[in-house]
């Protein structure tokens, strides 16, 4: 039953043409949009337009590398936009008074432990990822409000709005930060044993039980990475604004997971790229300046961006209703051949 | 007589596994027609196609003589045919009667409602009609095992269809039970209707059937009178060879005891077991369902907690109070569920084999993944087991099922492993693979590894093991040595029929 | 453990009622305690079409979009339409919403938690084009005030339309074919699914109970504020699963509790109503919804737990060895 090399080499270039197509769909789907819009739209023609999209899909990419662990893993946390709120407002009183690096240390960790608050309420009080974080949504949004009295904050400090408003050699300074927390987190994901258990963990927790993996542990330090990049977003958000108020950022956890499956990331668990959400995070700016330079009403908007959703949550169905498509047609084409034995 | 159901060309792919491929046959009407094979040989798939959960790829199916295209379950059930499913397909929170009718519920016409009463009494005149004693009213959820799969048997024959397809109803009854089903079958022929009727035992097949159709890895091989066969007959179809040149490994030398289990309980599972494994030694675990064996693994493994006893690695007492305690004591696990327990699916190969070793094949001075060293222990356990895969990073769920498992086992090893324990080894994978896993297993055991296998095939058990102990309602009921082993002895003691009594099972 | 189960629910309320009682003796005078009931409606309602979806093992988090849709419609419709045609219109406009969720849901097998999460986006956007992000208000059509103000028999017109709702969802739920699908699908909907059931056509019913519910709720609300607007209702399908989930219906799907949610309901409209009295910020409230929904969540998974500890025992005997 052994395979050719020859007949090998072949299989496996056409797997790897096959793989690329599927994963790297993101990246052409960019590039197209941007071909198209180039070609429609004079302020497409500019490279600031470029840089403004790489800026603005910053604050939404941040907290989707987060996300992006956590649906590998086969949860979501829907609290992020809450947290953010909670911590946004803790980052503009913490710049006033303590300076710009504890602030940043102390909001960080904040976020950190209210990702891990969030992963023990799933793990070990069991409650499913979507409710409890459901709940948490409220208290974090309550917390914000009670924390800042309802009230605005501003910021005046130059040197921490540099961070989202400033650039280096022409680059925005936030996108500087994205992309080497995307770097952070494709080593994570994909070079660390953490990286691997996060993969396991959503594939199967039965097998991983099996495998001696910690499962409750994995959760909890996933949901403190949620926490950990939310709080990220937070930092550059607030910078970016000048500003943090209570309620600010209604439905940034659906922006964000939108962001992430459109990536390509399974709802389902298992598999998933911070590449592509990295990429797609600059689709979807990209989809959003456009709108903005074609003066789409901003109520239409959120229509499109409900579409896109739902477009993204179908795309595994999608997919697989075409794969068993191809198939039975594959085995109709076999069967009129000569049978051939298959290993 | 005429043909209730023909089969003509079925073909049906699973992604990476070919279920049936261009599968024929007929039944005829009025028959106990039997189906035979191994597991993975494709009879469920054939059944899920008729009961319309499962659409062919390709092929067409004639019922009566008529072409038929059975798109979801109520045209399976339009067109006359009724399926009880291995697994059990009840709804819980629901009433014994509701189950039964939930298609077919009476109502009164003007506002919907179901008529509680009429829906009770025609319960009760179909239990009647079988001899099946049970209360309509109590809840699913409250009833045993077997009483469950009187229900399923009775959903089945709710619907008065000609065709009754019963697809390992023996599985969780016991002997009373069972002659209890016979005389339904036999109430039901009598009534002219067609049964289709799959079963592992062989036993079984003989005291009921008409006719048997063996099938093997998804394909057709043969359609038998049942009075024109032995059961070396049929075993010797399913199998494709004769069994005696099939099943053979040298048996080794054995060490010192590497295992020693000291009057373990696992309440409600088990009692006071005590036995023990020398290394190079295969250790076979026989019993029928629930008999304990499983949860016995399981608390070896640290899956399940003891409530008494000790286990002694190497003559230390160890404490195993979760997986990753066992594999720091060297205990290896391979579970019976590889679909659900066992593989990662979206995981490459690669990743599969190095996840319960990933912390040592890391770099020193950082918390990186060497690669290089990763790469390497993927070469070495691909020719070690002969692992077929397209490419590194090809994901395990495209693998056929001998593959998946030749990956799930490899793991195990590629830690340290002292003992090894095997639940259902060879479950679902082709005669092919199986032979290498056995290959494998006389390997294993030469290297000095103490294994425990667990599984319900009894000529594996006694080809492959150098011992078996014979487990029964949560006790040893015996320990036989290689030259005691014989199929009808280990089910005497399987059934606590060691006794004197005869014995129903057979299982293959 | 059977007992705190059934009767835990009924316990809670009476215990909150006796704090709030100690706490302001406002809570028990006559007038109070009507307008309470009236106030729990609108939650209520909608809480019964949830029990529905959550028993058949799906949710509805759109239902806040659909109560916006309402009001706007109805605002808008009462004029030209009158008072009864803008009701069917606002009753078709749900249900045309619902069958949108249940085709999605099934035909694109999307997630139903996901999917009406989309939908609930969407919706809310169509609302605000429609009404351009303005207010409407039907402060020259008074006569819709007597769905919210009337009375009949001495009891508000919301109260005898809720009993209605829920006694009708009772008698569904526990005696038509339609209820024992729905208790099938969420209790196994693999199971639903080989024994015949048409579970997609089932899923889609849901939503259309979840959306009319809704609408019912909207009319409601809107004869009792007069004004529509496309910002209205967000969080509400919140406290409708809140009320659904403390009333201990299970969230695995298969066993809902119509009679517990509409205690619970009444629960949760006593404390805020209490609160309110107590004059405790609307920002603690919020931050007390949130932890009672956590309490009544942790609370589920407590009992579930010691009772498959029960079940497992059990089915030992029977010899069953299958997890």
């Amino acid at each position: 039953m052994q395979l050719g090399t020859s007949q090998v080499i072949q299989m496996n270039r056409k797997k790897i043409m096959r793989k690329s197509g599927r994963e790297l769909g993101i990246l052409y789907a960019l590039i197209v949009f941007w071909i198209v819009s180039f070609a429609t739209n004079v302020h497409f023609r500019n490279i600031n337009t470029y840089l403004n999209i790489l800026r603005e899909s910053s604050f939404v990419g941040l907290a989707a590398i987060g996300m992006t662990f956590c649906i590998i893993s086969g949860a979501f946390d829907l609290s992020i936009a809450s947290m953010l709120a909670l911590l946004a407002m803790i980052t503009a009183v913490g710049v006033e008074f303590l300076g710009v690096f504890p602030t940043v240390l102390i909001v960080l960790t904040l976020g950190m432990v209210f990702g891990a608050f969030n992963g023990i309420l799933v793990t070990k009080l069991k409650i499913p990822a979507f409710i409890a974080t459901l709940a948490m949504l409220f208290i974090y949004r309550a917390l914000a409000y009670i924390y800042s009295d309802g009230k605005y904050r501003q910021t005046m400090n130059v040197r921490f709005t540099n961070i989202s408003n400033g650039s280096v050699l022409g680059i925005p300074i936030a996108f500087v930060i994205f992309v080497i927390l995307v770097i952070v987190g494709t080593i994570i994901l994909r070079r660390t044993p953490l990286g691997r258990n996060i993969l396991a963990v959503g594939n199967s927790e039965k097998a991983s039980l099996i495998s001696g993996i910690n499962v409750d542990l994995t959760k909890i330090i996933i949901f403190s990475l949620v926490g950990t990049f939310t709080a990220a977003s937070a930092i550059l958000i607030t910078s970016r604004l000048w500003s943090a108020n209570p309620g600010m950022k209604p439905g940034f956890e659906f922006e964000v997971i939108a962001t992430v499956v459109l990536g390509g990331t399974s709802l389902a668990g298992g598999k998933g790229s911070v590449f592509n959400t990295f990429i797609s995070a600059i689709l979807f700016a990209s989809i959003n300046t456009a709108m903005n330079m074609f003066h789409v009403d901003s109520y239409m908007q959120r229509i499109i961006i409900g579409i896109i959703l739902l477009f993204a949550f179908s795309m595994t169905s999608i997919r697989e209703m075409t794969q068993t498509a191809v198939r039975m047609r594959r085995s109709r084409q076999q069967n009129d051949q000569p049978q051939e034995g298959n290993n | 007589m005429t043909k209730a159901v023909e089969i003509v060309k079925i073909t049906k792919t699973f992604p990476g596994v070919k279920a049936l491929s261009n599968v024929e046959m007929s039944v005829k009407t009025g028959e106990v027609h039997a189906i035979v094979g191994e597991n993975g040989a494709g009879k469920s798939t054939l059944m899920k196609i008729l009961g319309g959960v499962y659409r062919p790829d390709d092929g067409q199916i004639l019922i009566h003589g008529k072409a038929v295209v059975i798109k979801d379950v109520s045209d399976s059930v339009e067109c006359g045919i009724s399926i009880i499913y291995q697994e059990l397909n009840l709804m819980p929170e629901l009433t014994v009667s509701e189950n039964v009718f939930i298609t077919e519920l009476p109502k009164m016409k003007a506002t919907g409602i179901v008529r509680r009463g009429e829906l009770y009494r025609k319960t009760r005149a179909l239990m009647e009609r079988v001899n099946i004693e049970l209360n309509p009213d109590s809840l699913v959820n409250d009833l045993s095992v077997s009483e469950k799969q009187m229900v399923e048997i009775l959903k089945a024959l709710s619907h008065d269809s000609s065709i009754i397809v019963m697809d390992e109803p023996t599985a969780a009854l016991s002997n009373v039970e069972v002659s209890k089903l016979y005389s339904i079958i036999e109430t039901l022929k009598a009534r002219g209707k067609t049964i289709i009727y799959i079963s592992h035992r062989l036993k079984e097949i003989f005291d009921i059937a008409d006719r048997v159709t063996v099938l093997r890895d998804g394909s057709f091989v043969a359609t038998k009178d049942i009075k024109s066969l032995t059961q070396d007959d049929i075993v010797r179809l399913m199998v494709g060879r004769s069994v005696e040149n099939f099943y053979n490994r040298d048996h080794a030398t054995f060490g010192d005891t590497v295992i020693e289990i000291d009057h373990l309980s696992c309440a409600p599972y088990f009692q006071n077991l005590s036995f023990s494994v020398r290394s190079g030694e295969v250790l076979g675990i026989a019993g029928l369902m629930g008999c304990g064996r499983e949860e016995l693994a399981k608390v070896l493994y640290g899956l399940l907690n003891r409530t008494k006893g000790r286990v002694l690695i190497n003559g230390i007492p160890t404490e195993v109070r979760h997986p990753r305690e066992a594999l720091r004591a060297g205990i290896q696990f391979v579970t019976e569920d590889r679909k659900d327990s066992g593989i990662f699916p979206l995981m490459s190969v690669k990743e599969n084999l190095s996840i319960n070793i990933i912390k040592k094949l890391c770099n020193i001075f950082s918390l990186l993944i060497n690669t290089e060293k990763e790469n390497r222990l993927l070469e070495s356990y691909t020719k070690f087991m002969n692992l077929k895969y397209a490419s590194d990073s090809q994901r395990v769920m495209f693998l056929s099922g001998g593959n998946q498992q030749k990956v799930v086992l490899a793991r195990a090893l590629a830690g340290e492993c002292r003992v090894l324990i095997l639940l259902e080894p060879t479950r679902g994978i082709d005669v092919g693979a199986k032979a290498e896993i056995y290959d494998l297993l006389g390997n294993l055991a030469k290297k000095g590894i103490a294994v425990i296998m667990i599984s319900s095939d009894l000529p594996e058990l006694i080809t492959q093991s150098d011992r078996v102990l014979v487990m029964f309602q949560g006790q040893i009921t015996g320990l036989l040595e290689r030259n005691e082993m014989d199929e009808e002895r280990i089910m005497q003691y399987a059934t606590g029929t060691h006794f004197g009594e005869g014995f129903t099972g057979g299982a293959l | 453990m059977r007992f705190w189960e059934k009767y835990g629910i009924y316990l809670i309320a009476i215990t909150t009622l006796i704090i709030f009682t100690i706490l302001t003796p406002n809570v028990l005078s006559l007038s109070n305690i009507v307008n309470l009931l009236v106030q729990t409606s609108m939650v209520a309602i909608a809480a019964a079409g949830m029990t529905f979806a959550i028993t058949g093992g799906a949710f509805d988090l759109s239902i806040g979009s659909i109560l916006a849709v309402t009001t706007s419609v109805l605002c808008k419709n009462v004029p030209i339409l009158g008072i009864f045609g803008a009701i069917v219109l606002a009753l078709s406009v749900g249900a045309v919403l619902g069958v949108m969720n249940g085709l999605i849901v099934t035909k694109l097998r999307i997630q139903t938690f996901v999917a009406t999460l989309a939908t609930q986006i969407i919706y809310r956007g169509g609302v605000l084009i429609y009404t351009q992000g303005r207010d409407s208000d039907l402060f020259r059509y008074l006569d819709i005030k007597v769905i919210a103000g009337g009375r009949v028999l001495g009891l508000p017109v919301p109260i005898w339309i809720t009993f209605t709702v829920f006694l009708a969802g009772y008698m569904i739920y526990k005696h038509t074919q339609f209820g024992m699908w729905v208790r099938a699908i969420g209790s196994n909907e693999e199971a639903a699914r080989i024994s015949g059931i048409k579970v997609d056509r089932t899923i889609i019913v849901i939503f259309v109970i979840t959306a009319v519910t809704t609408v019912i709720s909207g009319t409601i609300y809107t004869s009792q504020l007069l004004t529509g607007n496309g910002r209205l209702g967000v969080g509400f399908e919140l406290e409708a699963i809140t009320a659904t989930i403390l009333g201990g219906t299970a969230l695995a799907g298969g066993k809902g509790k119509f009679w517990g949610t509409l205690t619970a309901a009444i629960i949760l409209a006593l404390m805020k109503n209490g609160m309110n009295l107590l004059g405790v910020q609307d920002f603690y409230q919020r931050l007390a919804t949130g932890l009672i929904l956590l309490l009544a969540l942790s609370m589920g998974v407590v009992s579930e737990r010691i009772q498959t500890r029960g079940n497992r025992a059990t089915r030992n005997q029977s010899g069953d060895t299958n997890e």
